[in-house]
């Protein structure tokens, strides 16, 4: 189905650019502009698509929307493990994903990767409180934060995962069940000798539809009534399990 | 087949849903614990939201507490009057446990104080039970020992005194009423009915006859839990309905077959049996305390206040 897909898109580029956008260096689009969760939502796989005019590496980076995350740190007080400090953050894309072609440090020099933000540990996130903490505190904060997010598959790294044929290149992009709602910015960079020739930026949204987005906006918007309504559900569901089981 | 559930705002495989469900419900119908003390931290195990699996788990155990009372009260095992009594200590308390809940999640210690209650209680109430099983097993089997008509406990002296006609007791409304508090506030803070210190109360320091205890706890935990399902709805918004709906498919089945081979099991091998599954939660929550994390730094979403 995917690579039916794969075809079918380079074959709209293929007659797309060559009409219209001869002067531009580099064109992209994405296989979907929203993911919807419903029911069965397990994930999802994107393909983000496009072709460059000259020879030059890729680099796709995806931002989900900011949050604010509370990082904390244990200590052994007592013989167990305690929360004991922590550290506030701002900004935090709540999800992040790089992709590129090779491996980015032979693309780019690292000057320009902290400029772009290119990479988790480049990201430029905010403390809450920086006057009083020191920045190799925070530092070794922010790589917690960003190990935490790998483990929970929100942040991920695939250099080699930019696959190229001829003038045309594509990527896998994946978005976990946990990915929260909201706007993903994806911006594409095309990169000749050290130096960012192209970049072109697509948005894609994720949102909650149907049965989902129904429980989910009665329980945020009407608690007092959604927390009645489970009880009597409730109640409801276990004299009918004891109705059927007095039967049998 | 997976499922994705709103508001834990994750996709589980519906049969690992099911399967936790049966599984403590099984053990609910047996023992006559909510379950909550095994489920909690199992969803928290496979990666839920500790304030959702708390949450949840309230509103869960309100349906099995349900379908395990009526059990019980076709079988006449149910005081009503205590239990009503017990219940207002107990809603006093989960209203109050589930403000202190919201004040340590704030804090971020949340975590650690479910874990330490857990921990200090299960202990307790594990070797209580398996002792007193055990003792009452070897008594059994010398000399066909008998429960007395009634015993004469401290809490018999106090005032306010009523008649609980099911429980054979005359005795003062106020330790009831303490228990119940009690229970409540740890209800709201652990997600759990608080059956399994409910009922070692009961016994040790009401002095209820054990054949009554377990129908009259789930009595009073369906209004307690239905209170803490209430109080997180309104104050942080976890409750999900689809996810207890599932645990409940399974627990309510499970529940049912747990019920009806209590009846053929004696009280003592019941408690000696609960004793030590209580024990290995325990252990692991111990465990889980002091050995050294894979990881020291964790990460929450900032909730503003």
């Amino acid at each position: 189905m995917i690579k039916i897909l794969v075809i079918f898109f380079y074959i709209f580029i293929f007659f797309s650019s060559a009409k219209s956008s001869i002067m531009e260096t580099l064109n992209t689009d994405i296989s979907q502009q929203t993911i919807s969760i419903s029911s069965n939502f397990t994930g999802k796989k994107i393909l983000l698509f496009g072709n460059k005019e000259i020879e030059g590496d890729i680099i796709i980076t995806i931002k989900g929307p900011k949050e604010k995350i509370l990082v904390h740190e244990k200590t052994k007080k007592l013989g167990i493990w305690v929360n004991s400090k922590k550290i506030v953050f701002s900004d935090v894309p709540s999800y992040y994903a790089i992709a590129s072609n090779r491996n980015i440090n032979d693309i780019i020099p690292i000057g320009i990767q902290n400029e772009l933000q290119i990479g988790a540990k480049r990201l430029k996130i905010k403390t809450v409180h920086d006057s009083i903490i020191s920045n190799k505190k925070i530092n070794e904060f922010k790589s917690g934060l960003i190990r935490n997010k790998i483990r929970k598959n929100l942040y991920s790294s695939n250099e080699n995962s930019v696959i190229f044929n001829n003038k045309l290149f594509r990527s896998e992009i994946n978005f976990p069940t946990n990915a929260p709602e909201g706007t993903y910015k994806i911006n594409t960079y095309l990169v000749e000798n050290s130096k960012i020739i192209n970049s072109k930026e697509n948005s894609i949204f994720i949102t909650k539809v149907g049965i989902e987005r129904k429980i989910y906006n009665f329980a945020n918007k009407e608690p007092a009534l959604y927390g009645i309504s489970a009880i009597i559900i409730a109640i409801f569901s276990g004299s009918i399990a004891s109705i059927i089981f007095r039967r049998i | 087949m997976h499922i994705y559930f709103p508001i834990a705002e994750q996709s589980l495989h519906i049969f690992l849903v099911l399967g936790m469900g049966g599984g403590v419900g099984f053990l609910s119908g047996l023992f006559g614990v909510g379950g909550g003390f095994l489920m909690t931290p199992l969803l928290i195990f496979i990666g839920i939201n500790p304030a959702v699996a708390v949450a949840t788990e309230a509103n869960q155990i309100v349906a099995a507490s349900v379908s395990g009372v009526i059990a019980h009260w076709r079988r006449k095992n149910v005081d009503f009057k205590m239990g009503s009594i017990i219940l207002i200590g107990g809603l006093m308390g989960s209203t109050i446990g589930s403000f202190i809940f919201k004040y340590l999640r704030e804090i971020g210690q949340i975590d650690l104080v479910i874990s330490i209650t857990f921990a200090i209680f299960l202990l307790v109430i594990g070797l209580l039970m398996i002792f007193e099983g055990i003792r009452a097993i070897l008594r059994s089997k010398r000399t066909g020992y008998r429960r007395k008509a009634h015993y004469h406990y401290w809490a018999h002296g106090l005032p306010f005194k009523a008649r609980f006609h099911r429980s054979r007791l005359y005795t003062s409304i106020l330790p009831p009423i303490f228990v119940g508090f009690i229970v409540g506030i740890l209800s709201a803070i652990m997600g759990v009915g608080g059956g399994f210190i409910m009922i070692p109360a009961m016994i040790y320091i009401l002095g209820m006859p054990t054949s009554a205890v377990i129908g009259t706890s789930l009595f009073q935990i369906i209004f307690v839990t239905a209170n803490v399902t209430f109080l997180h709805s309104i104050n942080t918004q976890t409750v999900d309905i689809v996810l207890a709906l599932m645990l409940l498919a399974g627990a309510v089945v499970g529940a049912q077959f747990g019920a009806k081979i209590s009846f053929k099991l004696k009280g003592e091998q019941l408690r000696a049996l609960l004793g030590l599954i209580v024990l290995l939660v325990c252990g692991k929550i111990i465990f889980d305390l002091i050995i050294e994390p894979s990881d020291t730094f964790s990460i929450m979403p900032f909730i503003s206040k």
